[in-house]
């Protein structure tokens, strides 16, 4: 049964790396395959705790998701972009660091793909004003949400599942990593400059075409953009404060989002349908095919195999995750 | 009434016409869609004037129509330049999902479903390959409201 459950799960890998099958389709496919074989059984991977899908990592992506989704429509990213453009005077330069904080500082929070696609498109608006190339500003952007969503426990999906197996808060995860990823973006910032020394080229005579962007204008709901901030804010502090209370941070995106529905005028439709399903049901499928690997003892195997290799230093131990 | 009895004679445009030349028609003889055919004559598709509007809009904005109002009026109302260079295959990419096409013999409550469900403007009547002309949404109410 071993070697069926590492082929069915090698075989899945290799079908999502491929990108020949949709990600998801795959994955509930490899999954199904598990269940039908009777490699993991439904009690257990409905229902465990150690080896079944872990519904607090869920749920807490379907609430950051909802509460995301519903910021993402305030237009609070596009006034944050263009208001900065204006500040950096069309630097080129100054307006890359910008655009890369607030992408690094939304993905504290917001899920990185979701910060990308936000930052995206007013990144293409302002290049295009200033007759520059896009593509530069959107790497930096896409290397900084990666950066900046390593600072908290709902930063990535990554984390959440980490902290879900390893018993870690969002304070551990701020107070260890935050510090670490401030430090990580001063560098980042410096190889930005360097790598992309020759796309800064500032055309004075441009700045106008910045200058008459009316950022103001981005703000489609006042009204939404303060009700959500002011309930992002309660969340962050309801996730800081998770442990002490002994809360589940799912338990706090919940409720966060749920009182965001509430206190909108977005309805749950709207609200739902801001959720990434797709993301949901692949890691739902992905904690039931690790589950059949629990099952048969691969993993169990896998850590005693990495720990005898590397007698237990914990660096080396470490070393199998920085190559995944 | 059969769809071959609305029909009405509706220009064309082919597959490989200017962009420009497709929207000036449009524009000049203020018609909601335009047929549009392949080499031999035989209906492609329907292009209609919001899909030609669609085309000039820059991406950035279709992926987020907040956008839109930052723009100021004067690069605002340069969209129409965009459409310089480009076909009318170009203007189609990414539209062709269904053909807004109905036979001949069809009902006006079939050419109702058709526009209502594709939200189309005009329905080109065929049969066979063979492009009879269209049914536009006006034509269609004119004839199915009781007098």
């Amino acid at each position: 049964m071993t070697v069926v459950a590492v082929g069915v799960f090698v075989t899945t890998y290799l079908l999502i790396a491929s990108e020949k099958v949709n990600r998801v389709a795959a994955a509930l496919g490899g999954a199904g395959v598990m269940l039908a074989l009777g490699i993991i059984d439904s009690e257990h991977a409905f229902f465990s705790h150690e080896s079944g899908i872990d519904w607090n990592v869920i749920f807490l992506l379907l609430g950051t998701m909802i509460i995301v989704g519903t910021i993402q429509q305030t237009g609070l990213f596009e006034y944050l972009a263009i208001w900065s453009a204006k500040r950096a005077r069309g630097r080129p330069f100054r307006i890359m660091a910008t655009f890369v904080l607030i992408t690094a500082i939304a993905s504290t929070v917001l899920n990185n793909v979701t910060t990308v696609l936000l930052i995206a498109p007013v990144t293409v608006l302002v290049c295009e004003r200033l007759r520059l190339r896009p593509v530069p500003f959107l790497i930096a952007e896409v290397m900084a949400s990666n950066i900046g969503g390593i600072a908290t426990l709902i930063g990535d999906p990554p984390n959440i599942i980490i902290a879900g197996r390893a018993n870690l808060s969002f304070n551990d995860f701020l107070i260890h990593l935050a510090p670490l990823v401030a430090l990580l973006m001063v560098g980042y910032l410096g190889l930005c400059r360097w790598l992309f020394r020759r796309e800064f080229t500032y055309r004075p005579e441009l700045l106008d075409e910045i200058m008459a962007l009316k950022e103001r204008e981005a703000i489609r709901d006042r009204r939404l953009l303060i009700t959500s901030l002011v309930v992002l804010v309660l969340v962050i502090g309801a996730f800081v404060l998770s442990s002490a209370l002994d809360i589940e941070p799912s338990v706090v995106a919940l409720l966060g989002a749920g009182v965001l529905i509430l206190v909108t005028k977005i309805t749950a439709e709207e609200a739902v349908r801001e959720v990434e399903w797709p993301t949901l049901v692949f890691f739902m499928a992905l904690f039931v095919m690790v589950g059949g690997l629990i099952q048969v003892g691969v993993i169990e195997d896998l850590s005693r195999f990495v720990t005898s290799v590397t007698a237990g230093r914990l660096f080396l131990t470490t070393m199998p995750a920085f190559r995944s | 009434m059969r769809a071959e009895q609305l029909a009405e004679e509706f220009p064309t445009i082919g597959l490989d016409d200017s962009a420009v030349a497709a929207a000036r028609f449009l524009a000049n003889r203020c018609l909601p869609a335009l047929i549009v055919v392949d080499h031999q004559l035989h209906p492609y598709a329907v292009l209609p004037a919001s899909q030609v509007l669609r085309f000039m809009i820059p991406p950035y904005v279709q992926q987020d129509p907040a956008l839109a109002g930052v723009v100021n009026e004067k690069a605002a109302d340069q969209l129409g330049a965009s459409l310089s260079g480009h076909t009318v295959r170009e203007l189609l990419s990414g539209s062709l999902d269904e053909l807004p096409v109905v036979e001949h013999d069809a009902t006006a409550m079939e050419i109702a479903e058709v526009m209502g469900r594709m939200h189309a403007s005009l329905v080109a009547v065929i049969r066979g390959d063979i492009l009879l002309g269209a049914v536009s949404a006006t034509r269609l109410l004119e004839e199915i409201l009781p007098q």
